[in-house]
């Protein structure tokens, strides 16, 4: 009972902050009834808060508990989760076994492949756990990890996602659900007010009978009909969201990038061409060779005029451009493309106009011409 | 030289959709001299340009939207002459031995440079000693070029129907034959599909240059000029006599259908019409069918 009463102050009390003793400074939760105690993974040796703030605030020392020595650091002490510290041990080991060996079945061409490899992250978890080869261990892990470490961290990304897929699912399910109650309560509510006012009407009924049978029966007719109106309406809304969590599956399963054996064969799909503006048209000139030097007695000024040669003027520039000019569309012959283009038309519409001005003027002498008339009328 | 070129194309394009019985080309010239200044990196004032002519700003701002509108609003005009400047430069480098034939056709430039001086020469001359007479038989045959380009190309329809490229090489096959086929020896394998096309298209051009008229009209065209003139005047649209007062009226009423020189009264109507149509518009169910006799 005192112990209840002296938890009050401290709220939720967890796991470990059952002891009453720091074994470090042997202060008691009689004297400080906040007293908090932390583990640090790499010993799992519990002690109070203010040990850790004392011992470790200035960098990291040996752990104070008799014949352990380790190394810790601040950083990393936290409070345990379990009550039993080997769990808590065992559950962070095969956590982090677990962020290295991070395949899914999905991922694996054979049953057989994917118990291979549940197989070696068992042992990798057993070894760490029962201390036996623990450096081989760690090392094969590290090797396993930096090998792998690509499709180790996309199936991390994976997992985030189907992991935040899953949240807004829920949240989802949960806004659904809230909605429904609600919808629920006011109909709840709106056929009590029903009932009522029948209830109320058939009093009237009766206090105002003037010998009408059928009146009391009809009355009751009615308020049953709106009701079952009600109730359709309510199981509709009930199918439509049934219907919506089908249509939401909760994770897609679907199969992930891996390179450990036995994964299924991974198609990429091709990687996209770099964007070609011209459309594969070929920028070598067709006509020309291009040189780095011509003769020409009108550029001699451009060659030697400071005025220009300052101003950072090239004449290669200068090539370029006739040279260009010179030759394209020399393979080009607008009439031939004009009459292909002509007969595209068709030589049904006699009507054509040869231009699109002439046939926006046509338009506009045709407008001008409705509206004269429109005057005369 | 270039925005005179460019000015003529404008003034071409302008009247492929404009009737000269409507806008007269004696007032869009001038907008097109000066839009092709403008175009062509030759930009003077207004006012100076007026001033030189001799007329008002307005008269040339009036049509300038207009001319900008037939034109379609492209004002690039690719002329031949920046063309015949990369020929000339490489004909004057195969003289000098260094000039490189085309991808396709394998000539070493000492071959080429002797086949220049075997080239046949031009009609009514001997034929050429050394490669001084060949560089300035080229010269002259720029320069005619050139003077072709600047006269009967703009004259004729060329523009429209042949590239520039085509336009430069048939006014080279004009002024020198034996050399434009040489050059485009030097450009083509004799094997190719083309050549013979590229030829005949070039032989039409250069039928098109020839037929062009003179720059300067003689004494009969003259006399056609002034009747046509007269005839002008006397039927021309009448809705668009005053360009720079259909442009004011725009200016101060642009609701006014586009300055049409319509009557105010004809204006007022069409615009209450159109209230009309976009209240109905906007009505439940639509606007009023049109009738079909219209």
């Amino acid at each position: 009972m005192s112990r209840s009463m002296q938890s009050n102050g401290a709220g939720p009390r967890r796991p470990g902050d059952r002891e009453d003793i720091c074994p470090v400074c042997k202060s008691t939760r009689y004297l400080n009834p906040e007293m908090r105690f932390l583990v640090n993974p790499e010993c799992y040796h519990k002690m109070c808060e203010s040990c850790v703030d004392r011992i470790f605030s200035q960098g990291p020392a040996a752990c104070p508990i008799a014949g352990c020595a380790r190394t810790l650091r601040k950083q990393r002490f936290r409070q345990q989760t379990f009550e039993d510290l080997k769990i808590e041990r065992e559950v962070d080991i095969r956590r982090r076994v677990a962020t290295a060996f991070n395949c899914q079945e999905s991922d694996f061409e054979t049953l057989l492949a994917y118990n291979n490899y549940l197989e070696d992250m068992e042992v990798a978890t057993f070894n760490l756990l029962q201390g036996v080869d623990v450096d081989a261990t760690e090392r094969k892990l590290a090797a396993f990890a930096a090998q792998n470490a690509a499709s180790i961290s996309a199936n991390n990304a994976k997992a985030t996602e189907t992991r935040t897929a899953q949240h807004a699912h829920t949240a989802a399910q949960k806004e659904q659900a809230r909605l429904n109650r609600a919808g629920a309560t006011r109909a709840d509510v709106a056929s009590m007010a029903e009932r009522e006012e029948a209830h109320r009407e058939a009093i009237d009924a009766v206090a105002n009978a003037k010998d009408e049978p059928g009146q009391k029966v009809v009355l009751l007719k009615k308020s049953t009909a709106r009701r079952t109106a009600a109730e359709k309406a309510r199981d509709k809304q009930r199918q439509q969201q049934q219907q919506q969590q089908l249509q939401h599956p909760g994770d897609s399963t679907d199969h992930e990038i891996y390179k450990i054996q036995g994964l299924k064969p991974v198609i990429h799909p091709p990687p996209e061409k770099a964007y070609d503006p011209f459309g594969g048209m070929a920028h070598t000139p067709v006509y020309y060779t291009l040189q780095s030097h011509y003769e020409h007695p009108w550029l001699d000024r451009a060659r030697t005029d400071p005025g220009i040669v300052a101003g950072g003027y090239d004449l290669r520039e200068y090539y370029h451009r006739t040279m260009l000019a010179a030759f394209a569309g020399l393979g080009c012959f607008i009439d031939e493309e004009m009459g292909e283009k002509e007969k595209g038309r068709g030589e049904g519409d006699d009507k054509m106009v040869a231009t699109e001005g002439a046939a926006m003027a046509a338009a506009a002498a045709a407008g001008a011409d409705r509206a004269a008339r429109r005057d005369v009328l | 030289m270039r925005y005179q070129a460019t000015a003529v194309q404008y003034l071409k394009r302008f009247y492929l959709t404009n009737s000269p019985m409507t806008y007269h080309p004696k007032e869009i010239m001038q907008t097109a001299v000066y839009l092709a200044m403008k175009a062509e990196d030759t930009f003077h004032s207004v006012r100076s340009f007026a001033e030189k002519l001799d007329v008002t700003t307005e008269s040339i701002l009036a049509s300038e939207f207009l001319l900008t509108q037939g034109l379609r609003f492209t004002f690039d005009v690719r002329h031949p002459f920046h063309g015949l400047e990369g020929g000339f430069m490489e004909l004057l480098a195969f003289t000098n031995g260094k000039g490189e034939a085309g991808p396709g056709v394998k000539k070493s430039p000492k071959e080429t440079r002797e086949e220049m001086l075997d080239m046949s020469p031009p009609p009514g001359k001997s034929k050429a000693k050394d490669i001084k007479e060949i560089v300035i038989r080229c010269q002259t045959a720029h320069g005619k070029a050139k003077e072709l380009l600047k006269t009967s190309a703009l004259l004729t329809d060329a523009y429209f129907l042949y590239s520039p490229s085509q336009l430069w090489l048939s006014t080279l096959l004009i002024v020198d034959e034996p050399l434009a086929r040489f050059y485009l020896d030097t450009k083509l394998p004799l094997t190719s599909e083309v050549k013979p096309k590229i030829f005949t298209v070039l032989r039409q051009c250069a039928e098109m240059l020839r037929s062009s008229p003179a720059t300067q009209p003689d004494k009969e065209e003259k006399k056609e000029l002034k009747r046509i003139q007269k005839k002008l005047e006397q039927c021309r649209n009448p809705q668009k006599l005053d360009l720079v007062a259909i442009n004011r009226a725009q200016k101060r009423d642009p609701d006014m259908n586009g300055g049409d020189g319509l009557g105010e009264t004809v204006a007022k109507r069409r615009k209450l019409e159109r209230e009309q149509s976009m209240k109905e518009s906007e009505d439940l169910f639509g606007p009023v069918l049109a009738d079909k006799k219209g």
